[in-house]
């Protein structure tokens, strides 16, 4: 049909009749395969514009609500006598020294890396007075204009080898 | 016994809906126009997965601008117009198309995901519109850019002379001579390419 219609439409242009040329190339354009749509086209559509939330994100929170739900309640029967055995089985109060020692040994954790911290932080001030000098500065300005100078040239020398690839029409 | 099918909402009805807060009535108009407005953009950026990204963005945009639409006007063509205006803005950022040579061969395949014409058509007519398609495609490509406009906002999209006039902003009589010269052209270079009435053979 598409060939038909094409051929029928050139011949109707080379004798000028140009009205029933139009309907030909209408006849002709209607002929051609035509892309469809994805099958969430409006859906993305609604979420590109801000309509709805994203579906699958929306469904699975509440999948996994349902789902947690369920487990909750389906092992509340057995779990229950079971979690009172174990509680019962606990000496608190070796689990309450325990706490305290875990509590204690975080704190000294903490101490040592806040002075750990300290000594870094001495040594940065130090290296930021030392780098302040003129010279530090001059040496920290030339390697960086020459690191992008060369990053630039990577860049451009990659995309042109890229570009090689593709032909415009 | 008789069942009475309600008739199908209005544009005008839809967008009203819409206007206030019904996502439905929204999606409906996107589904409604989803396909031509899609085949428009994808004759002008011959890229499916492109074609359909700026299709969303402009049924986006339109949602987006929905307030600011002039009820007196066709809300189809006041859509086409913001989907033609996207792809005119994407090929004006590039410049110029750019077709990766692999995608170049004697096939011409694309990566459309292509839908049978009206009537049913055998595996082997299928595969002469697809090239067909292309072969028209390439041809325009090689006319100036508001003649490929004009052709696709007329014969691709159906648009009336006036919406063509309001979609390029030109007027009416310099879209019909636009139309003229246009078809004059791509009939000039399709022949040119072996495609002479009555020809049987396809480059």
């Amino acid at each position: 049909m598409s060939r038909e219609n094409l051929s029928r439409w050139l011949e109707l242009e080379s004798h000028e009749r140009d009205q029933e040329a139009e309907v030909a190339l209408f006849e002709l354009f209607g002929s051609l395969p035509t892309p469809v749509p994805s099958t969430d086209f409006s859906q993305r559509v609604l979420q590109r514009a801000g309509v709805i939330r994203p579906e699958d994100l929306r469904g699975w929170s509440r999948y996994v609500t349902m789902a947690a739900l369920l487990f909750t309640a389906a092992t509340a029967a057995w779990m229950t006598p079971l979690m009172l055995g174990v509680l019962t089985a606990v000496d608190l109060s070796a689990a309450i020294r325990v706490a305290a020692e875990a509590i204690a040994g975080t704190a000294h954790f903490l101490v040592e890396l806040w002075t750990l911290g300290s000594a870094f932080g001495s040594f940065g001030r130090a290296l930021w007075v030392a780098a302040a000098s003129p010279q530090a500065l001059t040496a920290l300005a030339l390697t960086t204009t020459f690191v992008l100078i060369v990053s630039r040239c990577l860049i451009a020398l990659i995309s042109s080898q890229r570009n090689q690839t593709h032909v415009s029409i | 016994m008789t069942v009475l099918k309600a008739p199908a909402p209005t544009d005008d009805q839809l967008v009203q809906a819409a206007l206030q807060g019904s996502a439905d009535a929204y999606r409906f108009l996107v589904e409604r126009y989803q396909r031509p407005v899609l085949s428009v953009v994808a004759r002008m950026v011959r890229d499916p997965g492109l074609a359909e990204d700026l299709t969303q963005e402009a049924f986006a945009r339109a949602f987006q601008s929905l307030r600011s639409f002039d009820p007196d006007r066709s809300f189809s063509s006041w859509l086409f117009k913001i989907a033609h205006n996207r792809a005119i803005d994407h090929l004006r950022r590039k410049r110029r198309p750019m077709v990766p040579l692999e995608a170049s061969d004697a096939s011409g395949q694309d990566s459309w995901e292509v839908i049978e014409a009206p009537e049913h058509q055998s595996p082997l007519r299928q595969a002469e519109s697809a090239e067909l398609s292309e072969v028209i495609d390439r041809a325009l490509t090689e006319l100036r850019p508001n003649y490929r406009q004009v052709l696709i906002l007329r014969f691709q999209a159906g648009l009336s002379y006036q919406e063509i006039a309001d979609t390029m902003e030109i007027s009416m009589a310099s879209v019909k001579v636009l139309l003229h010269r246009a078809r004059k052209q791509l009939a000039t270079v399709l022949t040119a390419e072996g495609l002479a009435p009555n020809s049987d053979s396809m480059p």
